[in-house]
């Protein structure tokens, strides 16, 4: 029989097999397998699963050091949070878990070669290599070594002090607009210029800040000052403290010190300075002669500000005293100029509130007795003097403006970051070694020069570093053993240094530990051992040590820090119509560290709440002046440069003013860098005294 | 077996406008908290995912009068003919009667955005993007809740991953009811200025249905009868008078014209 | 009449049966075995007699934990217990090294699922063999299996491919939870399971 498959015969085969398939639970159970695979693509990330757990350890992401409490899967964190009670987190601290895992993070040594499209890795033997032969080449004078660090007084910066202490002329120094920085006018003004000295924020019933974040954190003042505390903030731009100040005075940005000496004018001619002032204030007399120069009238004329208001405040400050007067670092903006900050920090004395300034009691150093290299500022090295500079940003980094520390480089100088990240001031080194990270390794957080009581917190790891981070302390070591410099001691690591000094703390039986979620204070005298301090230090604590006394004795010389560009150059013409002040803007905890967690793109980029990275904000009058009011896209014009920036317009900033959002950058929001990627903080160019708080700038379209 | 009656809450929120200075730690915090991942670069605040979202809206006064108040929106959990249940041709979107939480299953989303045009307040979101974290970050999601994929809605649920733990506790402690401070969704607990108030609404004890109903308390577009579960107060008139304007579009208007 | 036609279409029909009943379902899902074959009967039984809260105990805090952690078999397990090549395999390469025995979770819920135990065993005191069934008294740890389109575990659907005539505990389907929870006057919504 001949066998013919007809089309008949397919068409009864198909028949039967969809009749079959319809009897078997094939079709059913594949179209329900296959809506679940609709709803499982393999690239979708799963949480991990594991054995919950807390753990308890200080925020090492800024100086404030608050006590976090952290929410672990399987030991790794998923959530932080405040611990037992203590102030919430910020934005930064609340992701602070993302960092370790930040697009930026690098785990080998980086070179980044001059116009290189990316860098290079490179084993570290090679960066202690090239580091010791240029520190080797200072030491035999072709020029200076200098330590950048961003936040002074930890082991690591005495371990770096200890370093350089055979290298004649080699300093370390506060990377520039570190918290605190602007206080060092106080040290100067000081007639035993021997001695560090602070402000005492503790018990002022009114607060008149300058430009510092005081409401964000710095100097603690929701710790010190609890309760009622009257804040006056003077700030060109409604900052997060501008909001949450009793009374705003938004005075045009560079008129600061004219308005300081403008209250200072009102206080004197009102009569309302104590008798004592020409006693505190050792050359009266020339001062006033300054201050008599600045009569209301024309201080309201230069800041922009009501005569009144100017007068009221004056008034407010005599009447609702103890009166602290703060010049601070605006986020991103740095310390204002110099003689402004003489202006307003002599407020102090003036307001007989001398007591204040206080001398800065001094953080307990790990060993005593070892030869160390001097602390120096940035502004008194001599341009282009410096021949190795190292970046120490393993604990945080500063957002400052590159040409500030570009200018003190000699020509051939080889700059060395140490930092989890090749991101912020790391970006500007020649070499970048990695270190580890905030939570995969002990970090400290010493008080701040905002601070007048020393204290100390440790950062204790909650992860496991990752292979290839090398610690600050032990790169120290190696750059010694290259050099064949004698360090004594048998210290290898920021752990072990902090050990010395936890444990010269708990001999020396100072200060207390305050714990989350403890009400009291733990005595440190009370404690058996130094280990018993470390334990309660790594779990969150903070240990204070004691205040230092008010000196009522000191005098504080006025006159000739208020120096001539105050006095002169101020309420000079603009150089043209078109000529904008630009204030650099930021939010605190971002100036601090040189990455943030991606996920604060929901402020950034995905809601209005902040401005963008590198946009610029001006007032649509402003705008209309400069017939900018439809233009979106702007190219913004200084001495430092020019860059492309998007515009956006605000009725809240002030007019003649732009504002710049310098941090974070895009490659800190986790954006992959580009070979031309330029930050925009390092637009700014700073004055000669190296502040950076405003500079002039032009808008043009395109 | 007994029966498994709960006492049935209406949970609600009071945010003091007065406190809030725009800080933004209870949007990070809620995006930790429910795994919203980092915006693609190539995202927008229109294509932006952001379960709550703080709105900076101005008095449109000059400089230095001007003032801005900071409004944090998230689904206003509507309690009346609420929205986005009417229109979901999906069955995805439903209304917990345990809690009063308007809930969103995105595997069950299809995507359509129906529910989106619906809401008068712009609170829900869609993936246009694949969720996407940086290598290794995945290791910090949190594994109470769902990561939802491209192509779907999602919104904000008053975390309600938190209010499953609550529950969970309560259970194996064999009780029906929560600890109402085992229940505190992240925005409120990560506010520096404690100036949200979580709570049942229902409960006359509660902090939340105390300062519901204290003067200058409002809700937004309260005309639209959808009895909203998230109020707002203010002593100042101009952002009392907000309530009838749609806020999640002025700031652009204020800056642009 | 000629008898090709129906044949045909019976050819067709047959075909079809024994694909979606013999070869789809061996096709639908991989097998995977599990890393240590793992005898619950060994330790339930009278010899050892734990309970299984003993293991999988759930904390007061209402976390259900799972599969214990290496640490919970350390105790007994530091040394060899017994000759079996399983159980030195497992102590050389999981307890000594201290590494987690990564276990294949045969009632694993899918990611968009919440589950508790907590009100379950808490409030209605169900045992744990009313969803597990017999586990707790295996002897062999039968191998895993894996839906190659969804990943999801066998044990969702059941062990029967039409779904009838299965036992109280086969299937952890939605409709399974929901048929239990409803004759129980259980209040539901889209998150008391959803997450």
């Amino acid at each position: 029989m001949r066998f013919e498959v007809t089309r008949r015969d397919v068409m009864r085969f198909a028949g039967g097999a969809a009749i079959g398939a319809a009897l078997s639970p094939m079709p059913w159970t594949l179209t329900d397998d296959l809506a679940i695979w609709t709803q499982n693509w393999r690239w979708i990330p799963r949480p991990s699963k594991g054995e919950r757990s807390t753990a308890t350890t200080a925020c090492a992401l800024c100086a404030a050091a608050c006590p976090l409490e952290a929410n672990c899967v399987g030991k790794s964190p998923i959530a932080l949070r405040a611990a037992g009670g203590a102030q919430p987190l910020c934005s930064l601290g609340l992701t602070g878990h993302h960092l370790p895992w930040h697009p930026a993070r690098i785990t080998r040594p980086q070179r980044i070669e001059r116009g290189a499209a990316r860098p290079a890795s490179v084993s570290i033997e090679a960066v202690v290599r090239e580091t010791a032969r240029a520190m080797a080449a200072a030491r035999s004078g072709s020029g200076s070594v200098v330590v950048l660090d961003s936040r002074p007084d930890r082991s690591g910066s005495w371990a770096w002090q200890r370093l350089l202490a055979s290298i004649e002329g080699a300093v370390v120094v506060a990377t520039p607009g570190t918290e605190g920085s602007s206080l060092d006018a106080l040290d100067a003004l000081s007639s035993d210029a021997t001695r560090l000295t602070t402000l005492d924020l503790a018990g002022a019933r009114t607060i008149l800040s300058f430009g510092a974040p005081v409401a964000e954190g710095w100097g603690r003042l929701s710790e010190c000052c609890p309760g009622d505390v009257t804040l006056v903030q003077v700030e060109p731009m409604r900052s997060r403290s501008a909001e949450l100040s009793d009374h705003w005075l938004p005075a045009r940005p560079g008129t600061e010190g004219v308005l300081a000496l403008g209250i200072a004018n009102t206080l004197i001619s009102a009569s309302l300075v104590p008798s004592s002032v020409t006693e505190s204030i050792a050359d009266f007399a020339a001062y006033t002669d300054i201050v008599a120069r600045f009569p209301l009238a024309r201080v309201a004329a230069i800041t922009g500000l009501a005569a009144d208001d100017i007068a009221l405040t004056a008034r407010e400050l005599a009447a609702n005293g103890p009166t602290v007067v703060v010049a601070g670092e605006q986020p991103g903006g740095g310390p204002l100029r110099r003689s402004d900050r003489v202006a307003i920090l002599g407020l102090n004395a003036l307001l007989g509130s001398a007591g204040r300034i206080v001398d800065r009691a001094e953080l307990l150093s790990p060993r005593a007795g070892e030869p160390l290299a001097p602390v120096a500022r940035l502004e008194s090295l001599p341009g282009r003097s410096v021949a190795l500079l190292v970046i120490d940003a393993s604990a945080g980094d500063v957002a400052f403006p590159w040409h500030v520390v570009d200018r003190k480089l000699a020509s051939s100088a080889l700059v060395v970051a140490l930092s989890p990240y090749l991101a912020g001031t790391a970006r500007h080194a020649d070499f970048v070694v990695p270190t580890a990270p905030f939570l995969e390794a002990i970090h400290e957080i010493p008080s701040s020069r905002t601070e007048a009581a020393p204290a100390l917190s440790i950062s204790a790891p909650l992860l496991p570093a990752r292979e290839g981070a090398i610690d600050p302390v032990a790169f120290v070591r190696m750059l010694a053993s290259a050099g064949q410099i004698d360090l004594g001691g048998d210290w290898s690591s920021t752990e072990s240094l902090a050990r010395e000094r936890v444990a010269r703390i708990h001999a020396a039986a100072i200060g207390s530990v305050a714990q989350p979620s403890e009400s009291a204070s733990l005595p440190v005298a009370s404690l058996a051992s130094a280990d018993e301090l470390w334990d309660a230090l790594a779990k969150g604590g903070r240990w204070t040590g004691d205040r230092a006394a008010a000196n009522p004795e000191r005098r504080v010389e006025l006159a000739a820090g208020l120096g001539v560009d105050l006095t002169r150059e101020v309420g000079a013409a603009q150089a043209s119509d078109r000529t904008l002040k630009l204030v650099p803007r930021a939010a605190r905890e971002t100036t601090l560290t040189a990455v943030v967690s991606p996920v604060l793109s929901k402020l950034y980029r995905e809601s209005q709440l902040r401005r963008s990275p590198g946009s610029a904000t001006l007032s649509p009058r402003t705008a209309a002046a400069l017939g900018l009011r439809n233009v979106r896209a702007a190219r913004i014009l200084t001495a430092g440069g020019s860059a492309h920036v998007s515009l956006s317009l605000d009725e809240g900033v002030m007019a003649g003013v732009v504002e710049l959002t310098v941090a974070p950058d895009l490659i800190a929001l986790g954006d992959a860098a580009r070979a031309d990627h330029r930050m925009a903080i390092d637009l700014l160019t700073p004055a000669a005294d190296g502040s950076w708080s405003s500079i002039d700038a032009e808008l043009v379209e395109g | 077996m007994e029966s498994a009656e709960t006492t049935l809450a209406r949970y609600g929120m009071v945010i003091d406008l007065d406190r809030c200075n725009g800080c933004g730690a209870c949007a990070t915090a809620c995006a930790v908290e429910n795994n919203v991942p980092p915006a693609n670069t190539s995202a927008t605040e229109r294509t932006g995912l952001t379960w709550l979202r703080v709105q900076r809206v101005s008095n449109g006064r000059q400089f230095p009068q001007n003032r801005a108040v900071y409004i944090p929106i998230s689904c206003q959990q509507c309690g009346e003919h609420t929205p986005c249940v009417s229109v979901c041709p999906q069955n995805a979107v439903d209304v917990n009667p345990e809690t009063g939480v308007v809930s969103q299953v995105p595997a069950r989303c299809l995507g359509c955005r129906y529910c989106m045009a619906a809401c008068p307040f712009h609170a829900r979101y869609f993936n246009w993007f694949d969720p996407k974290w940086p290598d290794g970050m995945e290791a910090t999601l949190n594994p109470d809740v769902s990561i939802r994929m491209r192509g779907v809605v999602e919104k904000c649920n008053f975390c309600h991953g938190r209010w499953q733990a609550a529950k969970a506790k309560a259970a194996a402690n064999g009780a029906r009811d929560i600890d109402p401070a085992d229940y505190v969704p992240a925005c409120v607990d990560a506010c520096p200025e404690k100036a949200i108030t979580f709570g049942n609404l229902d409960d006359p004890r509660s902090d939340a249905a105390r300062a519901s109903k204290s003067a200058n308390a409002f809700r937004f577009l309260e005309k639209l009868g959808t009895d909203p579960k998230v109020y707002y107060r203010s002593d100042r008139a101009w952002v009392r008078r907000l309530a009838d304007a749609d806020v999640t579009a002025r700031e652009s208007e204020a800056s642009r014209g | 009449m000629n008898p090709r036609g129906p044949l045909t279409f019976a050819l067709g029909l047959a075909s079809a049966l024994a694909l979606g009943w013999v070869a789809y379902p061996r096709l639908q899902y991989r097998s995977v075995e599990q890393p240590i074959q793992f005898s619950h009967k060994i330790h339930t039984g009278e010899s050892v007699g734990m309970t299984c809260a003993e293991c999988h105990p759930l904390g007061d805090d209402g976390r259900f934990a799972g599969l214990p952690s290496i640490a919970t078999c350390e105790p007994c397990h530091t040394e060899t217990q017994g000759t079996t090549k399983n159980e030195k395999h497992f102590v050389e390469q999981y307890v000594t090294k201290g590494r987690e025995v990564p276990w294949l979770v045969y009632a694993r819920q899918p990611e968009n699922v919440y589950f508790a135990h907590a009100p379950h065993i808490g409030l209605a005191h169900l045992p744990c063999e009313r969803c597990h069934g017999p586990h707790g008294g295996s002897d062999q740890l039968r191998p895993y299996q894996e839906n190659r389109l969804s990943s999801y575990s066998r044990d969702i659907w059941g062990p029967s491919a039409t779904r009838l005539a299965r036992a109280e505990w086969e299937g952890m389907k939605m409709t399974d939870c929901s048929a239990c929870h409803e004759a129980h006057g259980v209040r539901e919504s889209c998150l008391t399971c959803h997450k």
